[in-house]
């Protein structure tokens, strides 16, 4: 109860300060002028002889500032579109809604770093990345495949465990401590084919942001970082479509007004191609996935807005009919923004999210099933108090519902038994509140704090072990193993099996040196009630989410981050430069030998372990110009220690620290873009990587007729530095202009000079001389590729 | 089972665009390590008298051979203290015994002394349904495979675990797999092999051992470190695989292998 009388006299201290100035209001919302689509990040001026201010738009491109009465000059500067520059007498409350008008009205061609050119600097937000889609688009892709998960990878702080490899990987954490949002909905899957591809059809998204630190207290729920992907509303002005062929896929757009001007529609599909597996291509061989994104919105007046988005995707193998493979993940979502008044912006979700996996094997005579389930409810409110106060509330709640599995037989003869797993619920609520105050002119600070609590739920019989241990250690063999619970406790529906609850404090503050630079500060701690059960060096589709019980315990963040931050030349080059440190407690390791698949007891093969990461990561970026681009380098540690419970336990890999599998010591890419004329433009991606972290045998021996290798402590050995180029060339055919129809060729080299990065080096024997050899699989060769863009 | 099907699904991923190539790596070496091979395996029909015993040591990795471990004294005492002595036979590491009495379900002591040092195991012998029949088929998962089954009654009472063991001529060492019956029990449960190298004339022995969930845990580990997927993408992390066999001397010397007793079913078969 103290906790819940805090929060209340925190809130009743940040309504004392609100109410103390005597301003006017201006508010609205940004809009591009050919579609109405709302632009989210806008920076917009407010500027005359005495004062200088500026907005940013949220995520529904709405804005809101409290001045003095007077004539502003209103000014937007960003690169996608037009210079935006207006002169307004502000004498009372207004509502104003900006048009910007693109630069070039070709495919999104213009290179940008986000809504703004110019860094933030004075604004208490750090270690957040964002990239607009005409950014992801210009950069070169693996058989041109626009790749959202990919191009992320450039930025600093992030990598994934390597090549083909699923999800990625932000300073040090692994990539189920990700949250990805998708319109506000949780992705539990970002990729297609074991992670070649992702599950995001870039023609249907708007924007994203990377939140690799300093995440505000509105989100919670997972500790690494959240991704925040928001889709296009469509063009309520009038009906287009867009579309492309590529080598693994083609994709069609179709958007436009139900009522012009207040509200419209899109629709988006991609599908790849039924045989994508070309060493499998036969006639009863298929391996492909498709995507569904749908986006309705509705504006039902001046202060209500109603929008209605949906995602659906879904990978397919099938061999033969004898085994086959279906999994994706599934989104609808529901949201309502109101606006109390010009001030106060609040938005009230409802959001389902699901993630399926799907098994049947013929030749065995099985079908499986897992998965997860969401309901989401979540109420936000933006209240925009003074120019230098900003409050954002607001508490959602989450309900669960996990699938650990069912196997069923599907013929008579099957061997097999049906079973169903025990299946598990939970709840999670939390509440936050969030203050973005300008202290001095020097001086800004970002505070908040996010209460979340997690009900563990039945209905479920619960293992019960002698010495609360579900994992026993045999001291003589040194080896831990699966106790043998000793009785079973039930608990009825909506009963709680164990529960949490904890204080996630926030804090960021900036210190403007002078109007070019300035150093921020962050703390944060955050906390995740679910894990992702999956002992591989990277997730696989086949991987199921568990939620904290009694024995699993929910992990626990904190870090900390301090950076620089640099605008040259009025912006046009920008420097970031941050160094983090972090600590994750709770985090599951699992024990020798452990089978997760289909395991109803997981806890009998994990232990709590911990995990830490430190790193300094290093951004420049030139923004203007023909060339444009930027250089990202990361140095970075992130490991992972599991000791023994008492003294005389050995722990996992013998107690000691080691390298998590996606540790990268340097990480560097080189992205740059150049304009050569208004029909040519060029993209390319250097990137270097030190090699992952790999265990290589010591020694070997003979058993039972086989050769088995001698492996010491974990991931002490390298595979061989990774790097390569890719390049892209884009035609935009001249004779567009005065068409309706707008083509656009990408022509792009993927790993230019053919080097053969080492995915993984096995050790195993020849399977004709049964002698030991060291075998390098490599993934991708040089891949060139074209795809075809169009318009109308 | 599980666990092949969880590689199986996951190559898929990787044979799309995949190429793989022998290189050479540079390898710490690390100290040798006694290794005791002590399996005892009752095969059905037989009376298993005869049984032997390998004891070698750790080499390096690209090693051809492995070095032997002789002059050792090796013997198994039943649970009526009857002890059956081990003999090398000649230096070969090979330790021979020519009276072994096995009893189902008896529970056995291995001790061997060797350079001072000596070690302790004990296990049961765990019994194994019989192989009741062998079907032949293109039902394979590509269609044009040949797949065999042998199949066996599992005896629903108890939870099992097997071992099975494929001697085939287009493989220079024996194809191995644990599996258990825990979403099978009590029924007819079946060994599937499917290789794209079967080929009719072909002779398969086939052996099923029955094993304790302790070296079924032992053999997976084993099986999955030295089966090449030992540090792909969907590997898990290697592991040292720790067997029963304990240094009464000095524990934390430990030995690799393990002391275990199964009877087996063995059925050969000529590919049809």
């Amino acid at each position: 109860m103290k906790k819940t009388n805090f929060l209340i006299l925190l809130f009743l201290l940040f309504f004392s300060i609100a109410f103390s100035q005597e301003k006017v209001t201006l508010s609205g919302i940004v809009k591009d002028q050919k579609s109405n689509e709302t632009l989210i990040g806008v920076t917009i001026s407010f500027q005359n002889s005495s004062i200088s201010r500026t907005s940013l738009t949220n995520e529904y491109g709405f804005y809101s500032i409290s001045l003095p009465k007077g004539d502003y000059k209103i000014t937007i500067n960003s690169l996608s579109f037009s210079e935006f520059s207006e002169t307004i007498t502000l004498d009372a409350n207004t509502k104003k809604d900006l048009f910007l008008t693109e630069k070039s009205n070709e495919i999104e061609q213009v290179v940008v770093t986000g809504n703004s050119k110019k860094l933030q600097i004075d604004k208490p937000e750090m270690s957040v990345n964002k990239l607009t889609i005409s950014q992801i688009k210009s950069m070169p892709a693996i058989l041109g495949e626009v790749d959202v998960i990919k191009s992320i990878l450039t930025l600093p702080g992030v990598t994934n465990a390597g090549e083909g490899q699923s999800g990625f990987n932000v300073r040090g954490g692994a990539s189920d401590q990700n949250l990805i949002l998708l319109d506000e909905a949780t992705i539990y899957n970002s990729s297609h084919l074991f992670g070649f591809f992702s599950v995001f059809n870039a023609d249907a998204i708007k924007d994203l942001k990377l939140y690799k630190g300093g995440i505000p207290a509105r989100f919670g729920g997972r500790v690494a970082s959240v991704l925040d992907i928001y889709q296009k509303e469509g063009n309520s002005k009038k009906f287009g479509m867009t579309g492309g062929i590529g080598l693994i896929s083609s994709r069609i757009l179709a958007e436009g007004p139900i009522v012009k001007d207040k509200g419209s529609f899109l629709v988006a599909g991609r599908s790849s191609y039924a045989h994508l597996f070309l060493k499998l291509a036969d006639n009863n061989n298929s391996a492909y996935f498709y995507d569904l994104n749908t986006k309705i919105n509705y504006k039902l007046n001046e202060n209500n807005n109603l929008f209605l988005s949906g995602y659906f995707g879904r990978d397919l193998f099938s061999i033969n009919e004898q085994f086959i493979n279906t999994y994706g993940n599934s989104v609808l979502n529901v949201r309502w923004n109101h606006l109390f008044n010009d001030k106060l912006f609040s938005n009230a979700s409802f959001i389902y999210s699901d993630y399926y996996y799907g098994l049947t094997l013929d030749f065995i005579g099985f079908n499986w099933e897992s998965g997860i389930k969401n309901y989401n409810l979540k109420y936000d409110f933006k209240h925009y108090i003074s120019d230098s106060f900003k409050l954002f509330y607001g508490a959602n709640a989450i309900y669960y519902d996990f699938n650990p599995g069912r196997i069923e037989p599907i013929h008579a003869n099957s061997s097999i038994n049906e079973k169903q797993l025990a299946k598990k619920h939970a709840f999670e609520p939390a509440f936050y509140i969030d203050a973005e105050q300008k202290l001095t002119d020097k001086l800004s600070v970002n505070y908040g704090l996010r209460y979340s609590m997690f009900y563990r739920l039945g209905e479920q019989n619960i293992n019960i072990y002698a010495n609360n241990q579900p994992v026993t250690y045999d001291a003589d063999l040194d080896i831990y193993e699966k106790a043998t619970p000793i009785d079973t406790k039930y608990y009825g529906k909506n009963e709680t099996i164990a529960s949490f609850d904890n204080l996630e404090p926030r804090i960021a503050l900036a210190y403007t040196i002078n109007d070019k630079q300035s150093v921020k500060a962050s703390y944060n701690r955050m906390s995740q009630y679910l894990h992702l059960i999956s002992n591989t060096q990277s997730p696989t589709p086949l991987d199921i989410w568990t939620p904290s019980d009694n024995f699993l315990k929910p992990q626990i963040l904190d870090q900390f981050a301090f950076g620089y931050f640099k605008n040259l030349k009025n912006g046009d080059y920008t420097l970031e430069v941050e160094s983090f440190y972090k600590t994750v407690q709770n985090r599951l390791d699992y024990i020798d030998g452990a089978d997760l698949i289909a395991n109803e007891a997981i806890e009998q093969v994990v232990l709590a372990g911990k995990t830490r990461a430190y790193g300094l990561e290093i951004m420049a970026k030139k923004n203007v110009g023909k060339l444009s681009g930027w250089i990202s380098y990361t140095l970075s540690r992130s490991e992972q220690q599991t000791a023994g419970r008492t003294p005389t336990e050995s722990g996992i890999n013998n107690g000691d620290w080691y390298k998590t599998g996606w540790d990268k010591t340097h990480n560097i890419y080189v992205t740059s873009m150049y304009k050569l004329t208004e029909k040519w433009s060029f993209g390319s991606i250097f990137t270097y990587q030190t090699g992952q972290p790999v265990t290589f045998p010591t020694a070997q021996y003979q058993y039972q007729g086989i050769n088995v290798p001698v492996y010491g402590n974990r991931n002490q050995d390298n595979l061989p530095a990774y790097h390569r180029i890719d390049i892209s060339a884009t035609l935009n055919p001249t004779k567009n202009k005065d068409r309706n129809w707008k083509g656009e060729w990408v022509f792009s080299i993927y790993n230019l000079y053919a080097r053969k990065n080492a995915a993984s080096i096995n050790f195993r024997q020849n399977q004709d001389s049964g002698l030991n050899e060291a075998v390098k699989l490599s993934i991708f060769g040089i891949v060139p590729s074209v795809t075809y863009n169009f318009k109308f | 089972m599980k666990k092949s099907i969880k590689y199986f699904i996951l190559a898929i991923g990787l044979s799309l665009f995949g190429c793989e190539e022998v290189v050479d790596v540079d390898l710490n070496n690390s100290q040798p390590k006694l290794v005791i091979d002590a399996t005892i395996k009752w095969e059905k029909g037989t009376p298993g008298n005869e049984q032997s015993i390998k004891i070698t040591t750790t080499a390096d990795y690209f090693n051809n051979t492995v070095p032997v471990a002789t002059g050792a004294i090796v013997k198994i005492t039943d649970s009526n203290n009857t002890v059956f002595n081990f003999l090398e036979d000649g230096t070969t590491g090979i330790y021979k015994c020519t009276n072994f009495n096995p009893v189902l379900n008896g529970i056995y002591t291995l001790t061997v002394a060797y350079n001072g040092q000596t070690y302790r195991a004990t296990d049961k012998l765990y019994p194994v349904p019989a192989i009741t029949s062998i079907e032949q088929d293109l039902n394979g998962i590509t269609g044009n495979d040949i797949e065999l089954k042998f199949n066996f009654q599992d005896n629903g009472a108890e939870s099992n675990f097997y071992l099975e063991e494929y001697k085939v001529p287009f493989r220079p060492f024996p194809l191995l797999g644990a599996f258990n019956d825990e979403f099978e029990n009590g029924n007819q449960m079946f060994s599937l092999l499917i290789d794209e190298d079967l080929a009719p004339a072909q002779n398969i022995k086939f052996t099923l051992h029955g094993i304790s969930e302790r070296y079924y845990n032992f053999m997976n580990i084993l099986i999955s470190i030295s089966g090449g997927l030992s540090n792909g993408p969907f590997s898990t992390p290697p592991a040292t695989v720790k067997g029963n066999i304990i240094n009464q001397t000095n524990s934390t010397n430990y030995p690799l292998g393990y002391f275990r007793l199964s009877e087996v079913d063995v059925k050969n078969y000529i590919v049809q």
